[in-house]
Formats: C-alpha cells, structure tokens, sequence
C-alpha cells in the first residue's frame, strides 16, 4: 500500500473504502438500471407471485418474497431509487447552505452572525421526527419532503461547526498575508479558508446523507413516505403490519434493514475517507 | 431563546392549519345538505369569521390554558388524550436513558484512558454501526430473535389483556414490566454509544490538560485520578449533550413504539394522523417541542448551575 504515491488511492484502498465505494456503486447501478436487473417488477400487482407467497429465499426468488407474493429482491433493488435520491440530495444541500451561512456568519461577523446564531440554537432544539410526522399529516408523504424538511433541520449543525472552524483560522497569519496583499473578500474566503474547513465538511455531508436515509427510512416506515414509490422502510413497514414476525419470516425483515445499514454506514466511512483526502495532516491515511 | 423556539412552533403549528384545503371547520360543513344558515353558524362559533391575527390570538389563548379543542376520532378533549399518554412514553425511555447514560460515562473513562486499546476501537466501530442502524429494525430484530425464536417476550403489547391496576396491581405491574423489558433494551442499545463516545472525546479532551499531569507528577492513585480529577471535569460537557440526545429520544420513541405496539405519545401521534384527526396531532406535536425546550432550558441552567466556568449573566 505505500508504494501508491496518489492519497486519492491510497486512502480508499482500505478495507472499509473498498467495502463502501463497492456498496454504492451497486447501489447506484441498482438505482439506475432498476427495470433491467430486477427480476420482477414490484409495482406491477401481475408479476406477483401468488403461488409463493411468505416463501423464504429460493432459487426463484432470491432473497424470498412478502405475503402479497412481492419479490423482495426486486423491492430492494427498486428502493435504491428513494434511498439514493434522499441521501445525496440532502447531503448536497443541506452542506451547500450550512458551509455558505456559516461562512458569511464566521466572516462579516455583526449583525449577520447574531441573526443566524439566534436561528441555529433555535432549529438546534427542534426534534426532528415529530416535526416531519406533523408536516407529513398535512402535506402528504413525499420523499422530497424529508429532503426538504431536513435542509431545514440539518444545515444549523454544520453552520455551527464551520463558523466555529473559519473563526480560528481566519486569525492566522497566512490569512493576513493574503490581505497585506490586498486579496479580495471572496478570494480569502474561497481560495484560503474555506479549504481548510473542506475535511469537516466532508464527514458533516455524508452523516447528513446518512441521517437522511435513515430518516427516510423511518418516516416510510410509520407510513408517511411517498405512498407511490417503492422504499425500503415501506417494505419493512409493510413487514411490520402484515405480521412478518407472527410468521417467523425473517428475511422479510433481514434484507431491507441491511440495505439500509449498509448504505448509511457506506455514506458515512466514505465521509471519514474523504476526510483524509482533503486533509493532508493526516499523513497515515484514514483511521476510522 | 428558549421563548422564541416555543413561539416558531406554535406559529408553525397555526401556519399549517391553515394551509390545509378548505378551513378548519370544513369538515363539519363539508355535507352539501347544511343549510347556508347553519353554516355562517358554525363559522361564527369557530370565530373563523374574524381576522386572521385576532383567530391567531384566539388560538394561542387556548393553547396556554391546555385547551387544544376536541379531538375527532374519540370525542374527549385532546388535551385528556395526551396527557394520559405520557406515562407509558416515560416508562419506557426514562430508565434506559439514565441507564445509558451511566454506562455510557463508564465505558467512556476506560476507553479514553486505555486510547486505542480493544475497548476503545470496539466503541468507536460500535458507534459508527449504530449510528447507521435504523432504531426501528433494530427494534424488530430484537422482537424476532427474543419473541419469535427465544419465546422470552411477548410479541405486541403493553399488559396481558384482562389485568387491570386496581383491581390486581402487582400482576399488573410485573405484565408491564414483562413487556417492556424489550424496548426499554432497544433503546438501552441504540443510546449507549451516543453517550459513551462523547464521554470518550470529552475525556480524552481533560487528560491532555496540564493539571493531570501535575496530579499524576505527584503520585495520585489511577483510580482516584480518574475518577477525581478527570471525571468531574470531563462529565460537566455532558450535561448539554444529554438535552441535545433528547430530540433523539423523541424520534426514537416514535418509531419503537410502533414497532412493539406500545401506545405512548409516539403511536398516538402515529394513529392521529393516519385517523386524520388533526387536533390531536397537533398538541402532541407542539407538547413534544415544548416539552423539548423547556429540558433544554432547564439542562442549561443546570450547568450554570454546576460549572463555576460557565456564566450566563
């Protein structure tokens, strides 16, 4: 491993890098070729197998089928969809709005600051979930509304953090360097010290990608997720209310909790794994 | 602050009313036999006739006295209906929290102090898992294994059917206990980490300090270092983390409860709003955020209060 001079490399050749880039690469050609690779089609109530029932796994049916005879298989591969679109259009966004308010907040200071401190602590105190449950009642469940719901939520955290990062930094002295040279704002800002928030940035992404698909999961799961699109909490809410326990199927229950788990958990080593790219202090690679 | 936050739920609450289609009385107009009369009637008695600030005013009259109105689908007072909700909620989250946190504390002194040791990679990888497990599988996992295949807990429930207080309050008791053993060890599980990891970084934070060193210099025993020195320093942190952890404990209570059928504040928001019985929803909503708040402000003051370093005058 130390003959790979690119840290790029380097830092994903660990076993979690590995494990976790492989996961969402599956994941996301899942997402995309879904009609192609799924055996059956899980919304189309003619390709369920009625014959088959609650049949654990089988060669037909590779990871068994629900009590509706739904292919479990092709139901996760379908969620993949959901769970994809949630995680990385909250990550972006909710990253996006924390790094650009906590910025502005750390570096023009005053007024700005105190307004959008006030906002932090007050969202900070907020529980999610019973928020997204009240909203869902009125709204309808859409998983656009979680997106939305936790940008809302989750960019006070970061702006926090990064305010907190770019308020040490921005004292040092090769910031004062840049300004004895008569740089401008934007290009201390974005060419100096934003960089040096980009490590915490990057963990703080993929755990907002992370807490978004488990949000999602658990809003589905209570049964105010989109009422149209297949999601892996739907199918364990599913599993929930047709009795999956009362009949002991168990992969009704395995495999869609697994996918969830694995995805969060390959959303957040990938964070701490870009941690190490963009942080050249950390010379031995990623520890996690 | 801790005003403000209580007032953006309330407003959001008072928003979301009136975004719904149609007004909030709609439903007791909405049959096309009511005459015009009865009509104007019920807008009138609804105050839904005056201007929106003056109905805003009228709302939050109400909601300081407990009157949240009636709720739909059981005809009582919502207010009846939540409050005797709330116990069953605290039976189940308020002894796994405080034991989490106990345990939690503990586990993090001895990962910090022996830093990179077994215990210590076995947290941190323990930790990340959690944080990605989805409470609710877990819960089901958990009904699988010990319900199902171990036949140790009952499967759905909070008291065998048939037993009542009064009449029988021991066998009463141990049948709650009999059923909550299991979410109470689900939610032990998922917040232990939680605790334990930021026990761990606050730790480790305080033993790079120079009075440890100056402790350890003039020959203090480890035991006492740690427990003397390093924990009343390292813990103090934790107190605002705990108010933080609450709105977890929240969503997480949500979830579990629908998992193990147990009718606390979680499922009855869950089952109002599947019955579409607004009102309901609502007050359990703004109960909760209030009552999240409020132990915010209080876990604030109870660290000025401890911390001679923190002043907030």
């Amino acid at each position: 491993m130390s003959k790979i001079s690119n840290p790029l490399l380097r830092s994903l050749l660990c076993p979690t890098g590995i494990f976790s880039l492989l996961y969402l690469l599956v994941c996301i050609v899942c997402a995309v070729f879904a009609d192609q690779l799924a055996p059956y089609d899980p919304r189309d109530p003619g390709q369920k197998d009625i014959q088959a029932c609650l049949h654990g796994p089988s060669t037909k049916h590779l990871l068994g089928t629900d009590s509706f005879g739904t292919d479990l298989l092709s139901s996760i591969i379908y969620g993949t969809r959901v769970a994809l679109i949630v995680g990385f259009s909250t990550g972006v966004s909710v990253t996006f709005l924390g790094a650009v308010l906590g910025a502005a907040s750390a570096f023009f200071g005053g007024v700005l600051d105190q307004t959008l401190m006030f906002l932090v602590d007050v969202i900070m105190v907020l529980p999610g979930l019973p928020l997204m449950v009240l909203v869902a009642t009125y709204v309808g469940g859409s998983y656009w509304l979680v997106v939305l719901l936790f940008t809302f939520l989750g960019w006070a955290g970061i702006c926090r953090m990064i305010r907190g990062k770019i308020l040490s930094e921005k004292e040092l002295p090769y910031v004062e360097a840049a300004r004895s040279y008569a740089a401008p704002w934007y290009r201390i800002l974005f060419r100096h010290v934003l960089p040096s928030a980009y490590p915490l940035l990057s963990v703080t992404a993929a755990r907002a990608a992370a807490g978004s698909v488990l949000a999602e999961a658990g809003l589905s799961f209570l049964g105010f997720g989109d009422p149209l699109a297949v999601s892996w909490g739907k199918t364990l809410a599913e599993a929930q209310s047709q009795g999956a326990l009362l009949f002991g199927a168990w992969w009704w229950i395995l495999f869609p909790g697994l996918a969830v788990t694995f995805l969060a958990l390959s959303f957040i080593n990938l964070g701490y794994v870009l941690e190490g790219i963009f942080n050249p202090r950390l010379h031995k690679g990623v520890k996690i | 602050m801790a005003g403000f936050a209580i007032m953006v739920a309330v407003v959001l609450n008072f928003v979301l009313i009136h975004l719904m289609p149609g007004d909030p009385a709609h439903r007791f107009y909405a049959d096309p036999r009511v005459p015009p009369e009865i009509k104007q009637e019920i807008i009138q008695v609804f105050g839904l006739d005056k201007p929106l600030w003056t109905q805003f005013m009228l709302y939050l009259r109400n909601a300081f006295r407990g009157n949240f109105g009636i709720s739909y689908s059981t005809q009582r007072p919502v207010f009846q209906v939540i409050v005797e909700r709330i116990p069953w909620t605290l039976a189940i989250t308020f002894l796994p929290t405080l034991f989490a946190m106990i345990f939690g504390i503990w586990i993090g002194m001895y990962a910090a102090w022996k830093r990179g040791g077994v215990l210590d990679f076995c947290l941190r990888t323990l930790g990340t898992v959690t944080s990605s497990i989805p409470s609710f599988w877990l819960a089901m996992l958990m009904l699988m294994i010990f319900s199902y295949w171990a036949r140790l807990f009952p499967l759905m429930g909070m008291v065998k059917p048939g037993l009542s207080l009064k009449e029988n309050p021991m066998a009463f008791l141990a049948s709650v206990a009999h059923h909550a053993a299991l979410p109470m060890f689900t939610f032990f599980i998922i917040s232990t980490p939680g605790y334990a990891l930021a026990m761990r970084n606050s730790v480790i934070c305080v033993l790079g300090e120079n009075y440890i060193l100056a402790a350890q210099a003039k020959g203090v025993s480890q035991t006492r270092l740690l427990w003397k020195h390093v924990f009343k320093n390292a813990v103090l942190p934790l107190i605002n983390m705990l108010s933080i952890s609450l709105t977890g404990v929240i969503g997480g209570a949500l979830l579990i409860e629908q998992v193990f059928s147990w009718y606390g504040m979680g499922l009855l928001m869950v089952r109002m709003a599947q019955a579409r019985d607004f009102p309901v929803v609502q007050a359990a909503a703004l109960i909760t955020i209030v009552l999240t708040i409020a132990a915010n402000f209080l876990t604030d003051i109870i660290q000025a209060l401890v911390d001679p370093r923190i002043r907030y005058v």
